[in-house]
Order: C-alpha cells, then sequence, then structure tokens
C-alpha cells in the first residue's frame, strides 16, 4: 500500500489526498479540497487561509504597516517634539502613552520608531532574501568550487556568535538606519543561501530539469523558470521569518547602543533610554517592548502557517 | 572510532587557523590600539611610539598578526592599554563567570524543554502540546532584553511596592550582596534566578520544539512500528527505542550551543550586570580596547570551533551510520 | 507466560489460525474519513500461505496492520468488525493482551528493512529483545538464540553479524533480519507486508525461498501482502484481491490464474510482472485510477474502470458471490457461464 509515497509520515493519507485529487472539481470544492490544476499559488492561499492565527497576524502587521507608512498622520505630536513642562508624564489624557525625561511623546515616538524598526525588518530581509537565493541557487546549481567556497565562507561566519560580529561591523560602518540594514543584511543571507543550495541540489536531479536542458534551454532560463519556482516556499517561509529575526536583532543592537543612533527613534534605543527609568517611569519600558513582541509574534505566526501551507505533509490531521 | 575522532580533530586545526587572520583582520579593522591612549593629552608621543613599537605596529599586518598569533599561543595576551591590566585575568573571571550562569541556565533549559519536548509529541495535539506550542512561540518572540527589564521592574518595583517590603523579593543586579563576604550559596543562587530565567525562556523554547519535532519523526517511524509489532511494552519502546533516538541530534545541538555560550550572554549578563564576558567585551569595545577585543575574540571563536567538534564526535559516538561512513 | 495460546494439534487443526469476519478500518484526515477497509472477511488455515493482493491504496496493508492493532495513531481505528486469533477477539483484547501476542504468536515484517530497523541498536539485539520482551531468560542466551536465528535464515558468519548495525548489511540481508526477528518465538501467524517490494528481482525469489523454508520449520502460517501477482505465484496457496477497500475476489491460487472472476483480477492479471520479463517500471496498465474513499462510488466500486460494465454496475452493490469450490468474486455477472477474459485483456 506504500509502494509508491513514502515522504509523509502517514504514507495512507497522503495517497488518499492523492486519490482525491482525481475527483470531479465540484465534489473537491465542497470537501475544501484542491483540484488538479489549480495553481500552486491558489493551494497554498486556501491552506494559509485555513490557519487563522496566521490570518490574523498578517491583518495586524498590515495595520502596523499602514501606521508606520502614514506615521506623520497617525502621530498626535512630532517624534522630536519636546513639551518641557511635561517630563514623565503617565500615560493619561493629552499624552495616551506618556512622555520620556524630554518630554516628548510616547506613543508619537512609538509610531516613529515603528517606521524605523519594520523599515529595517523588511530591508533586512529582502536583501537578505535576494543575495541569499542568488548566491544559494548558483552555488546548488554549479555546485563544485564556487559551492565549496560558499560552504566554507558561511562556516567561517557561523563560528563567530552574530551578535558579536554585527556589534564589530555596526561599530566599523556607523549608526544610520542604512548603515544598519547594511551590517544586517551581510550577515542575515546565510542561512537562506543553504536552504537554497539544499533544494538546488536535489532540484537538479529531476526529471523536469533534464527536459529543459534536452529541449537547450540556457543555465539562466533552467535556474529562474524551472527550479527557483519549486524552491519558492521555503524562500518565502525564511524570508518572512527573517523579517521577526532583523527586527530583534536591530532591537538588540540599539538598545546596546551599537545600533541605530538617537534622535531617531527604534523600538530599541527607546528601549534602551528607558533603562534606567525603569523605576520611576516604567511606561517607558512596557510599551516599546509589547510593539516589538507583538511585530515579532505576527511576523513568526505567519511564517508558521506559510510553511504549513507550502508543506502540508505536516500538517495532515485534523486539529 | 578513534581514527574518525583523530581525523575531525584534524579538520579543526586549519578552521581554527583561518578564523584567527579573520578575527585579527576584523578587530585590526574596527579598533585602532593607540586610539584610546591618543586622545588622553597626558600620554606623550614618545609613549605612544614605544607602545607602538612594544605591540610590533609599526611592522606589516602579516608579521603583526604572526607576532600576535605566536604570543596568543603561549598566553601571553598582554597588558589593557586602557585599564592597564593585564587581559588574561579578566577573560578568565569573565569566562568563569558566564559558565556559572551559562552552565545554570543550560542544565534548568535541558530538563524542562526535552521534558516539554517529549510530552508534547507524545500527546501530539492535545491542549498541553498547544499550550506548549503557544508559549513557544511566545517565547522565540519576546526580546530577551525586554524581558530581563519587565522582570527587573516587576521584582525590583511592582512587588515591593504592593506587598510593602523592606527589599526586594529577588535581587534584580549583580553576583552577589554588596558587601558580603566569602561565597554564600543561597545569596549566589538567588542572584541567579533572574538571569536564569531570561535565558532559559529562550533555550527551553528553542528545544522543546527541537525535541518535539525530532520525537514525532521518531514516533512516525518504521522502526517504531516494528518495535511494537515484536510485543514491546510501552516503556521499552519509548525509553530504547524513541527516546535515544529522537535526542540524538538535540545532543549535539546542545554542545555547539555550549561553545557559544563563551560570548553569547552579551545582552543578560549587561542588563544584570554580570560580571562576564559579555559585559567585558561591551566595555572593551566602548573604549576601544584592542588588546582585550581581540583575545576576547579569538577566546569565542577557539571555543565555538572545539565545542563543534565535540558536537560532531558526540553524534558519531551517538548514531553508528556516521562512524563507518 | 500461562495464559499465552498455543497451538494444541487435536483442538486447533481444523480451525483456522485467524479468522477475520467483516473488518471496517477507518482514517481521519483532512478531508473527512476515510475508509480504507470496508467490511472484509477471510480467513487463513494452519501453514496456508494466504495472499493479499491489490493496487496501492487499496487498504491490504491496513489489513495487515489492523490484525495486530498497529494502525497509525491517532488517524487510524478500526470501526467494526473482529479479528480472531483461535477464537480469541483481538480487536475487543486489553493493550497488553495485545502486546503478549504480537511478536510472540503473530510475527510481522514490513516492505523496507532499512527504516523498519532501529538504526542505532545492532541487529542481534533486536532480536534478543524479542525473547526477553515475551520470555524470562538470560541476556546472554538471548543472544545466542538471536545468532542461532541469523544462521538459520542464510546470514553468514552470523556470529560476527549479530554486532553490526542495520546500515552494514544489503537490502535482502536487512529482510532475512527481519525475518529472524519475526520468526524468533515460532508464530502462528507471519504477516508480511509487501516483504520484496523493496529489493532486486533476484533477491525477492531468494527472500521467497526464505519465507516459504521457515513456514516449513516451523508450521506457520503466513499472510502475504503484496501487490505483485508475479510474488503471488508459486508462494500462496489462496489469494484475496481487494479494491478500494472491499474483498472482490477469493480463489485458490490456481483458480484464481486459470478462472479469474472479477475483471479487476484480469486486469491485475495482465499487469504482472514476471520474474522471466524484465520489470516494467511501477503496475497499473489498468486505465484510469482507483477511486477515492472519501466519496467511494456508489455501486461497483470498479465500475468507472471496467471495461464490461453495465447500467446495473453504477446503481447496484455486487455482493460476493459463489463461482467454484473455494471461490468467491464480487461481480454480478461472476456466475454467467463463460464469463472470463477475451484474449487481449490477459496479455500472455
Amino acid at each position: 500500500m506504500t509502494d509508491d509515497i513514502k515522504s509523509a509520515h502517514h504514507p495512507e493519507i497522503g495517497e488518499l489526498e492523492i486519490a482525491a485529487a482525481e475527483l470531479p472539481d465540484d465534489t473537491l470544492a465542497r470537501m475544501g479540497l484542491d483540484a488538479v490544476g489549480a495553481s500552486q499559488w491558489r493551494i497554498v492561499w486556501r491552506r494559509l487561509l485555513r490557519h487563522r492565527l496566521a490570518i490574523a497576524s498578517f491583518g495586524i502587521l498590515v495595520l502596523l504597516g499602514v501606521i508606520a507608512v502614514f506615521a506623520n498622520v497617525f502621530a498626535p505630536h512630532g517624534y522630536a517634539t519636546q513639551y518641557l513642562s511635561q517630563q514623565l508624564r503617565s500615560p493619561g489624557a493629552g499624552h495616551w502613552l506618556g512622555t520620556d525625561t524630554l518630554g516628548r511623546d510616547e506613543l508619537s515616538r512609538l509610531i516613529y520608531g515603528g517606521r524605523i524598526s519594520l523599515a529595517v525588518g523588511f530591508g533586512v530581509a529582502l536583501s537578505a532574501g535576494v543575495i541569499g537565493t542568488i548566491v544559494g541557487s548558483l552555488a546548488g546549481f554549479y555546485g563544485g568550487r564556487l559551492d565549496t567556497l560558499l560552504m566554507r565562507v558561511t562556516d567561517l561566519f557561523l563560528s563567530i556568535p552574530l551578535l558579536v560580529i554585527l556589534i564589530v561591523a555596526a561599530t566599523l560602518l556607523g549608526g544610520s538606519v542604512l548603515d544598519i540594514v547594511i551590517v544586517l543584511s551581510i550577515f542575515f543571507w546565510m542561512p537562506l543561501a543553504r536552504i537554497v543550495r539544499g533544494s538546488f541540489l536535489s532540484l537538479r536531479e529531476k526529471e523536469f530539469v533534464e527536459a529543459a536542458r534536452s529541449v537547450g534551454a540556457s543555465n539562466f532560463r533552467i535556474i529562474v523558470r524551472h527550479m527557483l519556482p519549486n524552491a519558492i516556499g521555503p524562500i518565502i517561509v525564511n524570508v518572512t521569518l527573517a523579517v521577526a529575526e532583523a527586527i530583534l536583532i536591530e532591537s538588540v543592537l540599539s538598545f546596546l547602543g551599537f545600533g541605530i543612533q538617537p534622535p531617531t527613534p527604534t523600538w530599541g534605543n527607546m528601549l534602551a533610554e528607558s533603562r534606567d527609568l525603569a523605576t520611576t517611569a516604567p511606561w517607558l519600558v512596557w510599551f516599546p517592548g509589547l510593539c516589538i513582541l507583538l511585530t515579532v509574534l505576527c511576523v513568526n505566526f505567519l511564517g508558521d502557517g506559510l510553511r504549513d501551507a507550502f508543506d502540508p505533509t505536516q500538517d495532515l490531521i485534523k486539529r | 572510532m578513534g581514527q574518525y575522532i583523530a581525523r575531525r580533530a584534524l579538520v579543526s586545526i586549519p578552521v581554527l587557523l583561518i578564523a584567527s587572520i579573520s578575527v585579527f583582520a576584523i578587530v585590526k579593522a574596527t579598533a585602532s590600539p593607540v586610539a584610546a591612549i591618543r586622545s588622553n593629552p597626558r600620554v606623550s608621543q614618545a609613549a605612544i611610539e614605544k607602545y607602538t613599537h612594544d605591540l610590533g605596529l609599526d611592522k606589516p599586518p602579516p608579521e603583526q598578526y604572526l607576532t600576535w598569533l605566536g604570543n596568543f599561543i603561549r598566553g601571553k595576551w598582554g597588558t589593557s592599554i586602557v585599564t592597564g591590566r593585564p587581559v588574561g585575568p579578566d577573560i578568565r573571571d569573565g569566562l568563569f563567570n558566564t559558565m556559572i550562569l551559562g552552565i545554570t541556565s543550560f542544565l534548568v533549559s535541558i530538563v524542562l524543554g526535552v521534558g516539554v519536548g517529549i510530552f508534547s509529541a507524545v500527546r501530539q495535539y492535545s491542549f498541553f502540546d498547544y499550550l506548549s506550542t503557544g508559549s513557544a512561540f511566545l517565547g522565540l518572540s519576546i526580546p530577551v532584553f525586554w524581558f530581563a527589564l519587565i522582570l527587573q521592574i516587576v521584582f525590583g518595583l511592582y512587588l515591593t511596592n504592593w506587598f510593602h517590603l523592606a527589599t526586594p523579593v529577588l535581587p534584580t543586579a549583580g553576583m552577589f550582596s554588596p558587601g558580603a563576604t566569602g561565597i554564600d550559596l543561597i545569596d549566589r543562587i538567588r542572584h541567579l534566578i533572574l538571569p536564569v530565567t531570561v535565558l532559559s525562556v529562550q533555550i527551553v523554547a528553542l528545544y522543546s520544539r527541537y525535541t518535539r519535532a525530532g520525537m514525532l519523526d521518531v514516533l512516525h517511524s518504521d522502526y517504531l512500528r516494528t518495535a511494537r509489532a515484536k510485543g514491546l511494552n510501552e516503556r521499552t519502546v519509548m525509553m530504547r527505542h524513541a527516546m535515544r533516538n529522537a535526542l540524538t541530534p538535540l545532543v549535539s545541538v546542545a554542545a555547539i550551543d555550549v561553545g557559544a555560550l563563551a560570548g553569547g550572554l552579551i545582552v543578560t549578563e549587561t542588563i544584570f550586570s554580570w560580571p562576564g564576558m559579555g559585559v567585558l567585551f561591551i566595555s572593551a569595545m566602548e573604549n576601544g580596547d584592542y588588546s582585550v577585543v581581540l583575545t576576547w575574540m579569538m577566546i569565542v571563536v577557539a571555543f565555538v570551533i572545539v565545542f563543534n567538534l565535540i558536537a560532531d564526535i558526540l553524534y558519531a559516538v551517538l548514531d553508528p551510520r556516521i562512524r563507518y561512513d | 507466560m500461562t495464559d499465552v495460546t498455543y497451538f494444541d494439534p487435536e483442538r486447533d487443526s481444523a480451525r483456522p489460525v485467524i479468522a477475520v469476519e467483516d473488518l471496517v478500518a477507518e482514517f481521519r484526515t483532512e478531508a473527512g474519513i476515510v475508509r480504507a477497509v470496508d467490511g472484509v472477511s477471510f480467513d487463513i488455515a494452519q501453514k496456508e500461505v494466504f495472499a493479499v493482493v491489490g493496487e496501492s491504496g487499496c487498504g491490504k496493508s491496513t489489513v495487515a496492520l489492523s490484525v495486530l492493532g498497529l494502525l497509525p495513531q491517532p488517524a487510524g481505528r478500526i470501526a467494526g468488525g473482529k479479528v480472531l486469533f483461535r477464537g480469541e477477539d483481538l480487536v475487543s483484547a486489553s493493550p497488553a493482551r495485545l502486546r503478549q501476542v504480537r511478536g510472540d504468536r503473530i510475527a510481522m515484517i514490513f516492505q523496507d528493512p532499512l527504516s523498519a530497523l532501529n538504526p542505532t541498536i545492532r541487529v542481534g539485539e533486536q532480536i534478543a529483545e524479542v525473547f526477553r520482551a515475551h520470555r524470562e531468560i538470560e541476556p546472554k542466551v538471548a543472544w545466542e538464540q538471536a545468532v542461532e536465528l541469523l544462521s538459520i535464515v542464510g546470514i553468514p558468519r552470523a556470529l560476527a553479524r549479530a554486532k553490526d548495525y542495520p546500515h552494514q548489511f544489503s537490502g535482502g540481508m536487512r529482510q532475512r533480519v527481519m525475518i529472524a526477528m519475526a520468526i524468533a518465538l515460532r508464530p502462528a501467524l507471519l504477516i508480511a507486508d509487501e516483504p520484496t517490494t523493496a529489493l532486486d528481482v533476484t533477491i525477492q525469489a531468494q527472500i521467497l525461498e526464505v519465507l516459504l523454508d521457515v513456514r516449513e520449520r516451523f508450521d506457520m502460517a503466513i499472510l502475504l501482502i503484496t501487490h505483485d501477482l508475479g510474488v503471488v505465484a508459486g508462494t500462496a496457496d489462496r489469494v484475496m484481491v481487494m479494491y478500494a477497500g472491499k474483498k472482490v475476489e477469493e480463489a485458490p491460487a490456481l483458480d484464481l490464474y486459470r478462472t479469474p472472476k472479477h475483471p479487476y483480477t484480469w486486469g491485475l492479471l495482465g499487469s504482472t510482472t514476471r520474474v522471466d520479463r524484465p520489470r516494467t517500471g511501477s503496475l497499473p496498465q489498468i486505465p484510469g485510477s482507483p477511486p477515492s474513499l472519501l466519496v467511494p462510488p456508489p455501486a461497483c466500486r470498479f465500475a468507472p474502470r471496467c471495461p464490461r460494465v453495465q447500467p446495473i454496475c453504477r446503481t447496484d452493490y455486487p455482493e460476493l458471490r459463489k463461482v467454484d469450490v473455494g471461490q468467491v468474486a464480487a461481480c454480478h455477472f461472476a456466475q454467467d457461464p463463460g464469463w472470463g477474459p477475451a484474449p487481449e485483456e490477459v496479455p500472455a
């Protein structure tokens, strides 16, 4: 019974899924299953929709994104405006989330800080995603010396703790937003490159790649049109999770004073400024941290939902 | 087996050498060895030149590197330009303190993480499984430094206020109470609780996921079905066939993580004023303390590489398939 | 271990070793509940080799796993029927009782011996474990027994090889190890789930040889699960053909080959691999593929693919009907005189 499908943990069920794919479309729609020929994206999207937590998280992230992009509309005050008579106000009317030691409005600073934190998170994830995909596909496609070199470089960087190397590199480059995005990107692409390399190594042997080659497709075309679409799931999941990681690491760097420098607010350096005020103005500690937690949690839930959606073998049994 | 270990150990030597070159190059690019004293008006130009000469900084970089490497291997780690103290004892103390914190957290986390992971896997889709999955997400998403600050607020401020205490329930900074003489074990443990909690939350989250995944793999494996088909009792099936194979990958992951401890507790140590490697590194970076940063990084990298080696060997010991390949 | 049922020739030789009655096994899936086995009955006599054949997904492996209560958890369960082992129902037996029977009275070997053996335990130890689980025995004696079993199944230098790990054996040798483990306690029934599918053709014959040999030696009955009628020929005494969770035909092996009565059986015979011919990839040369078990065809499940389909096949379910001594088939026309495959339906 398990002759041909060995992939799933429950081979029997794996087979039944396949068998179900042979049914007419209307039956399938009733069962919430996907018909043969439905595009991969539609399947993924439908699976994702069933992951309610991931969808809710996606919604929250979109909301946070909109608020960040239109920070000047949503923020009640400027992020640098100092209300000198209203220093260290606790949350209440006028300043909903209180003020800091310079009398700046905490809510406004959180909104503008969110803009920076999200920009860093997405900027790093995207650029690292592009670099990682390119390097990984080249190494996986061509193998040989390029592959060896890539793996050695990755090993080398992995032997120095990430935070340490980031602190050193950030010291070298400086503390602007762009500097930090560059520094993080340099060290964020490697895990993805490894994953892409891995899937390319196995895809290289697949029949459809052989077929494409036999009809004279160029290497570039084979990589972009035939192999990349088949490796897209892990890439998207990884890039998504990298957003969370980048936001966390940026906040740590800024917190330690090696990241984005004041007066530009980020959730991390706001926490750094609040550290000495923990006992007198605890709200300055609570809010930026909750913002980071909420964002990172949502990104992680979304990433998890995507992983399930792309790799259905992991989750076949009705919950 | 012995051959495998020897071969694997030999491979580590070039890795260490290449790592040392990179560390040297990176640190040299970051911090000027004399920047810290040049800005000090009371140090004469002649003194700076003497210092430069003593460190061999007037020679070409490859020669500097070789001089440094020779000194490093012989344990001559030099003197901090900023504090004037020898580097060796500072690093040794830092490493010792970091290990106290790190190893304690590690033991706590492994016991909790493995326990939670196994139980979640065996009771997959149970309430406990969902709870531990949710907690793991929270643990992996919470910013460590913020969690530490919150614990400080809760234990240093809220609890004290609510219950009108004279002193905080738990100390929120340092390794021992100020003015304490000798080693008071209870006092030490009380100081460990908050930083260990902060560190463990992350590690438990990670390891419980890891254990759960490994355990689920094994639970669905054909050989576990065989074990049941043989009529073994459930305890033998779990202990002999499932747990051992499920935990093998975790053992090597844990070994790698222990190596990373040497330089990995920067945030927790900073917040809880724990005088370990992390605090040493941050202050050295802030002061441009060249000799401390260089030695520190080399020690940390060596730890990582050596524990990677140990991880590989452990894996080979535990999984016979590796040995003969 | 006094309550273990041992074979008593006087009492038992007339009774079947195992009788499966109206077995129903279900899986919960994302899409709904699937009946992998739907009301299947059969019995196996002392020393008989009984084969269950069918395409992948027809429920034959589920039958095998159901006998020992080994359906994958938590998705699978036995939803009805009985599995009578020497008259005792194993479906309703306590877990402890089931454990006593497993490996002792009924043993099982699987398709892929590499994944079915624990990679981190020496093979001798994995065999010795069976003794220790069911008998009070010195570890040293258990080990010696394990070595002896290895030589019985034809593993050279058994004494040394017992200390090796599964990955150090070839595929055929690994399957011999599995057989050694299964026959350790001389079970009354050996379930072999696709025992040769993962092996080369030449090795397949050897493994079947070993199975028939141990059956002779220990008077075991064998439940042989396979998708390959070529394996059945020359091995099995009786054959049951399954399709989409149902039993569609059962006959003594020779009759099945000579006078197959169900059109699905004709198809299977047409696609049988022959030892004397090169293997031609995977099985089905029957047009179409098996139906979804989520929404099975309302009447005859083979109707959508049947070359001789009639209107009645789509409206009425064909009950099993007797066509000869020991032969039944679930086809409306099985009893029609002259009912059988046209020459082009069974390529020679």
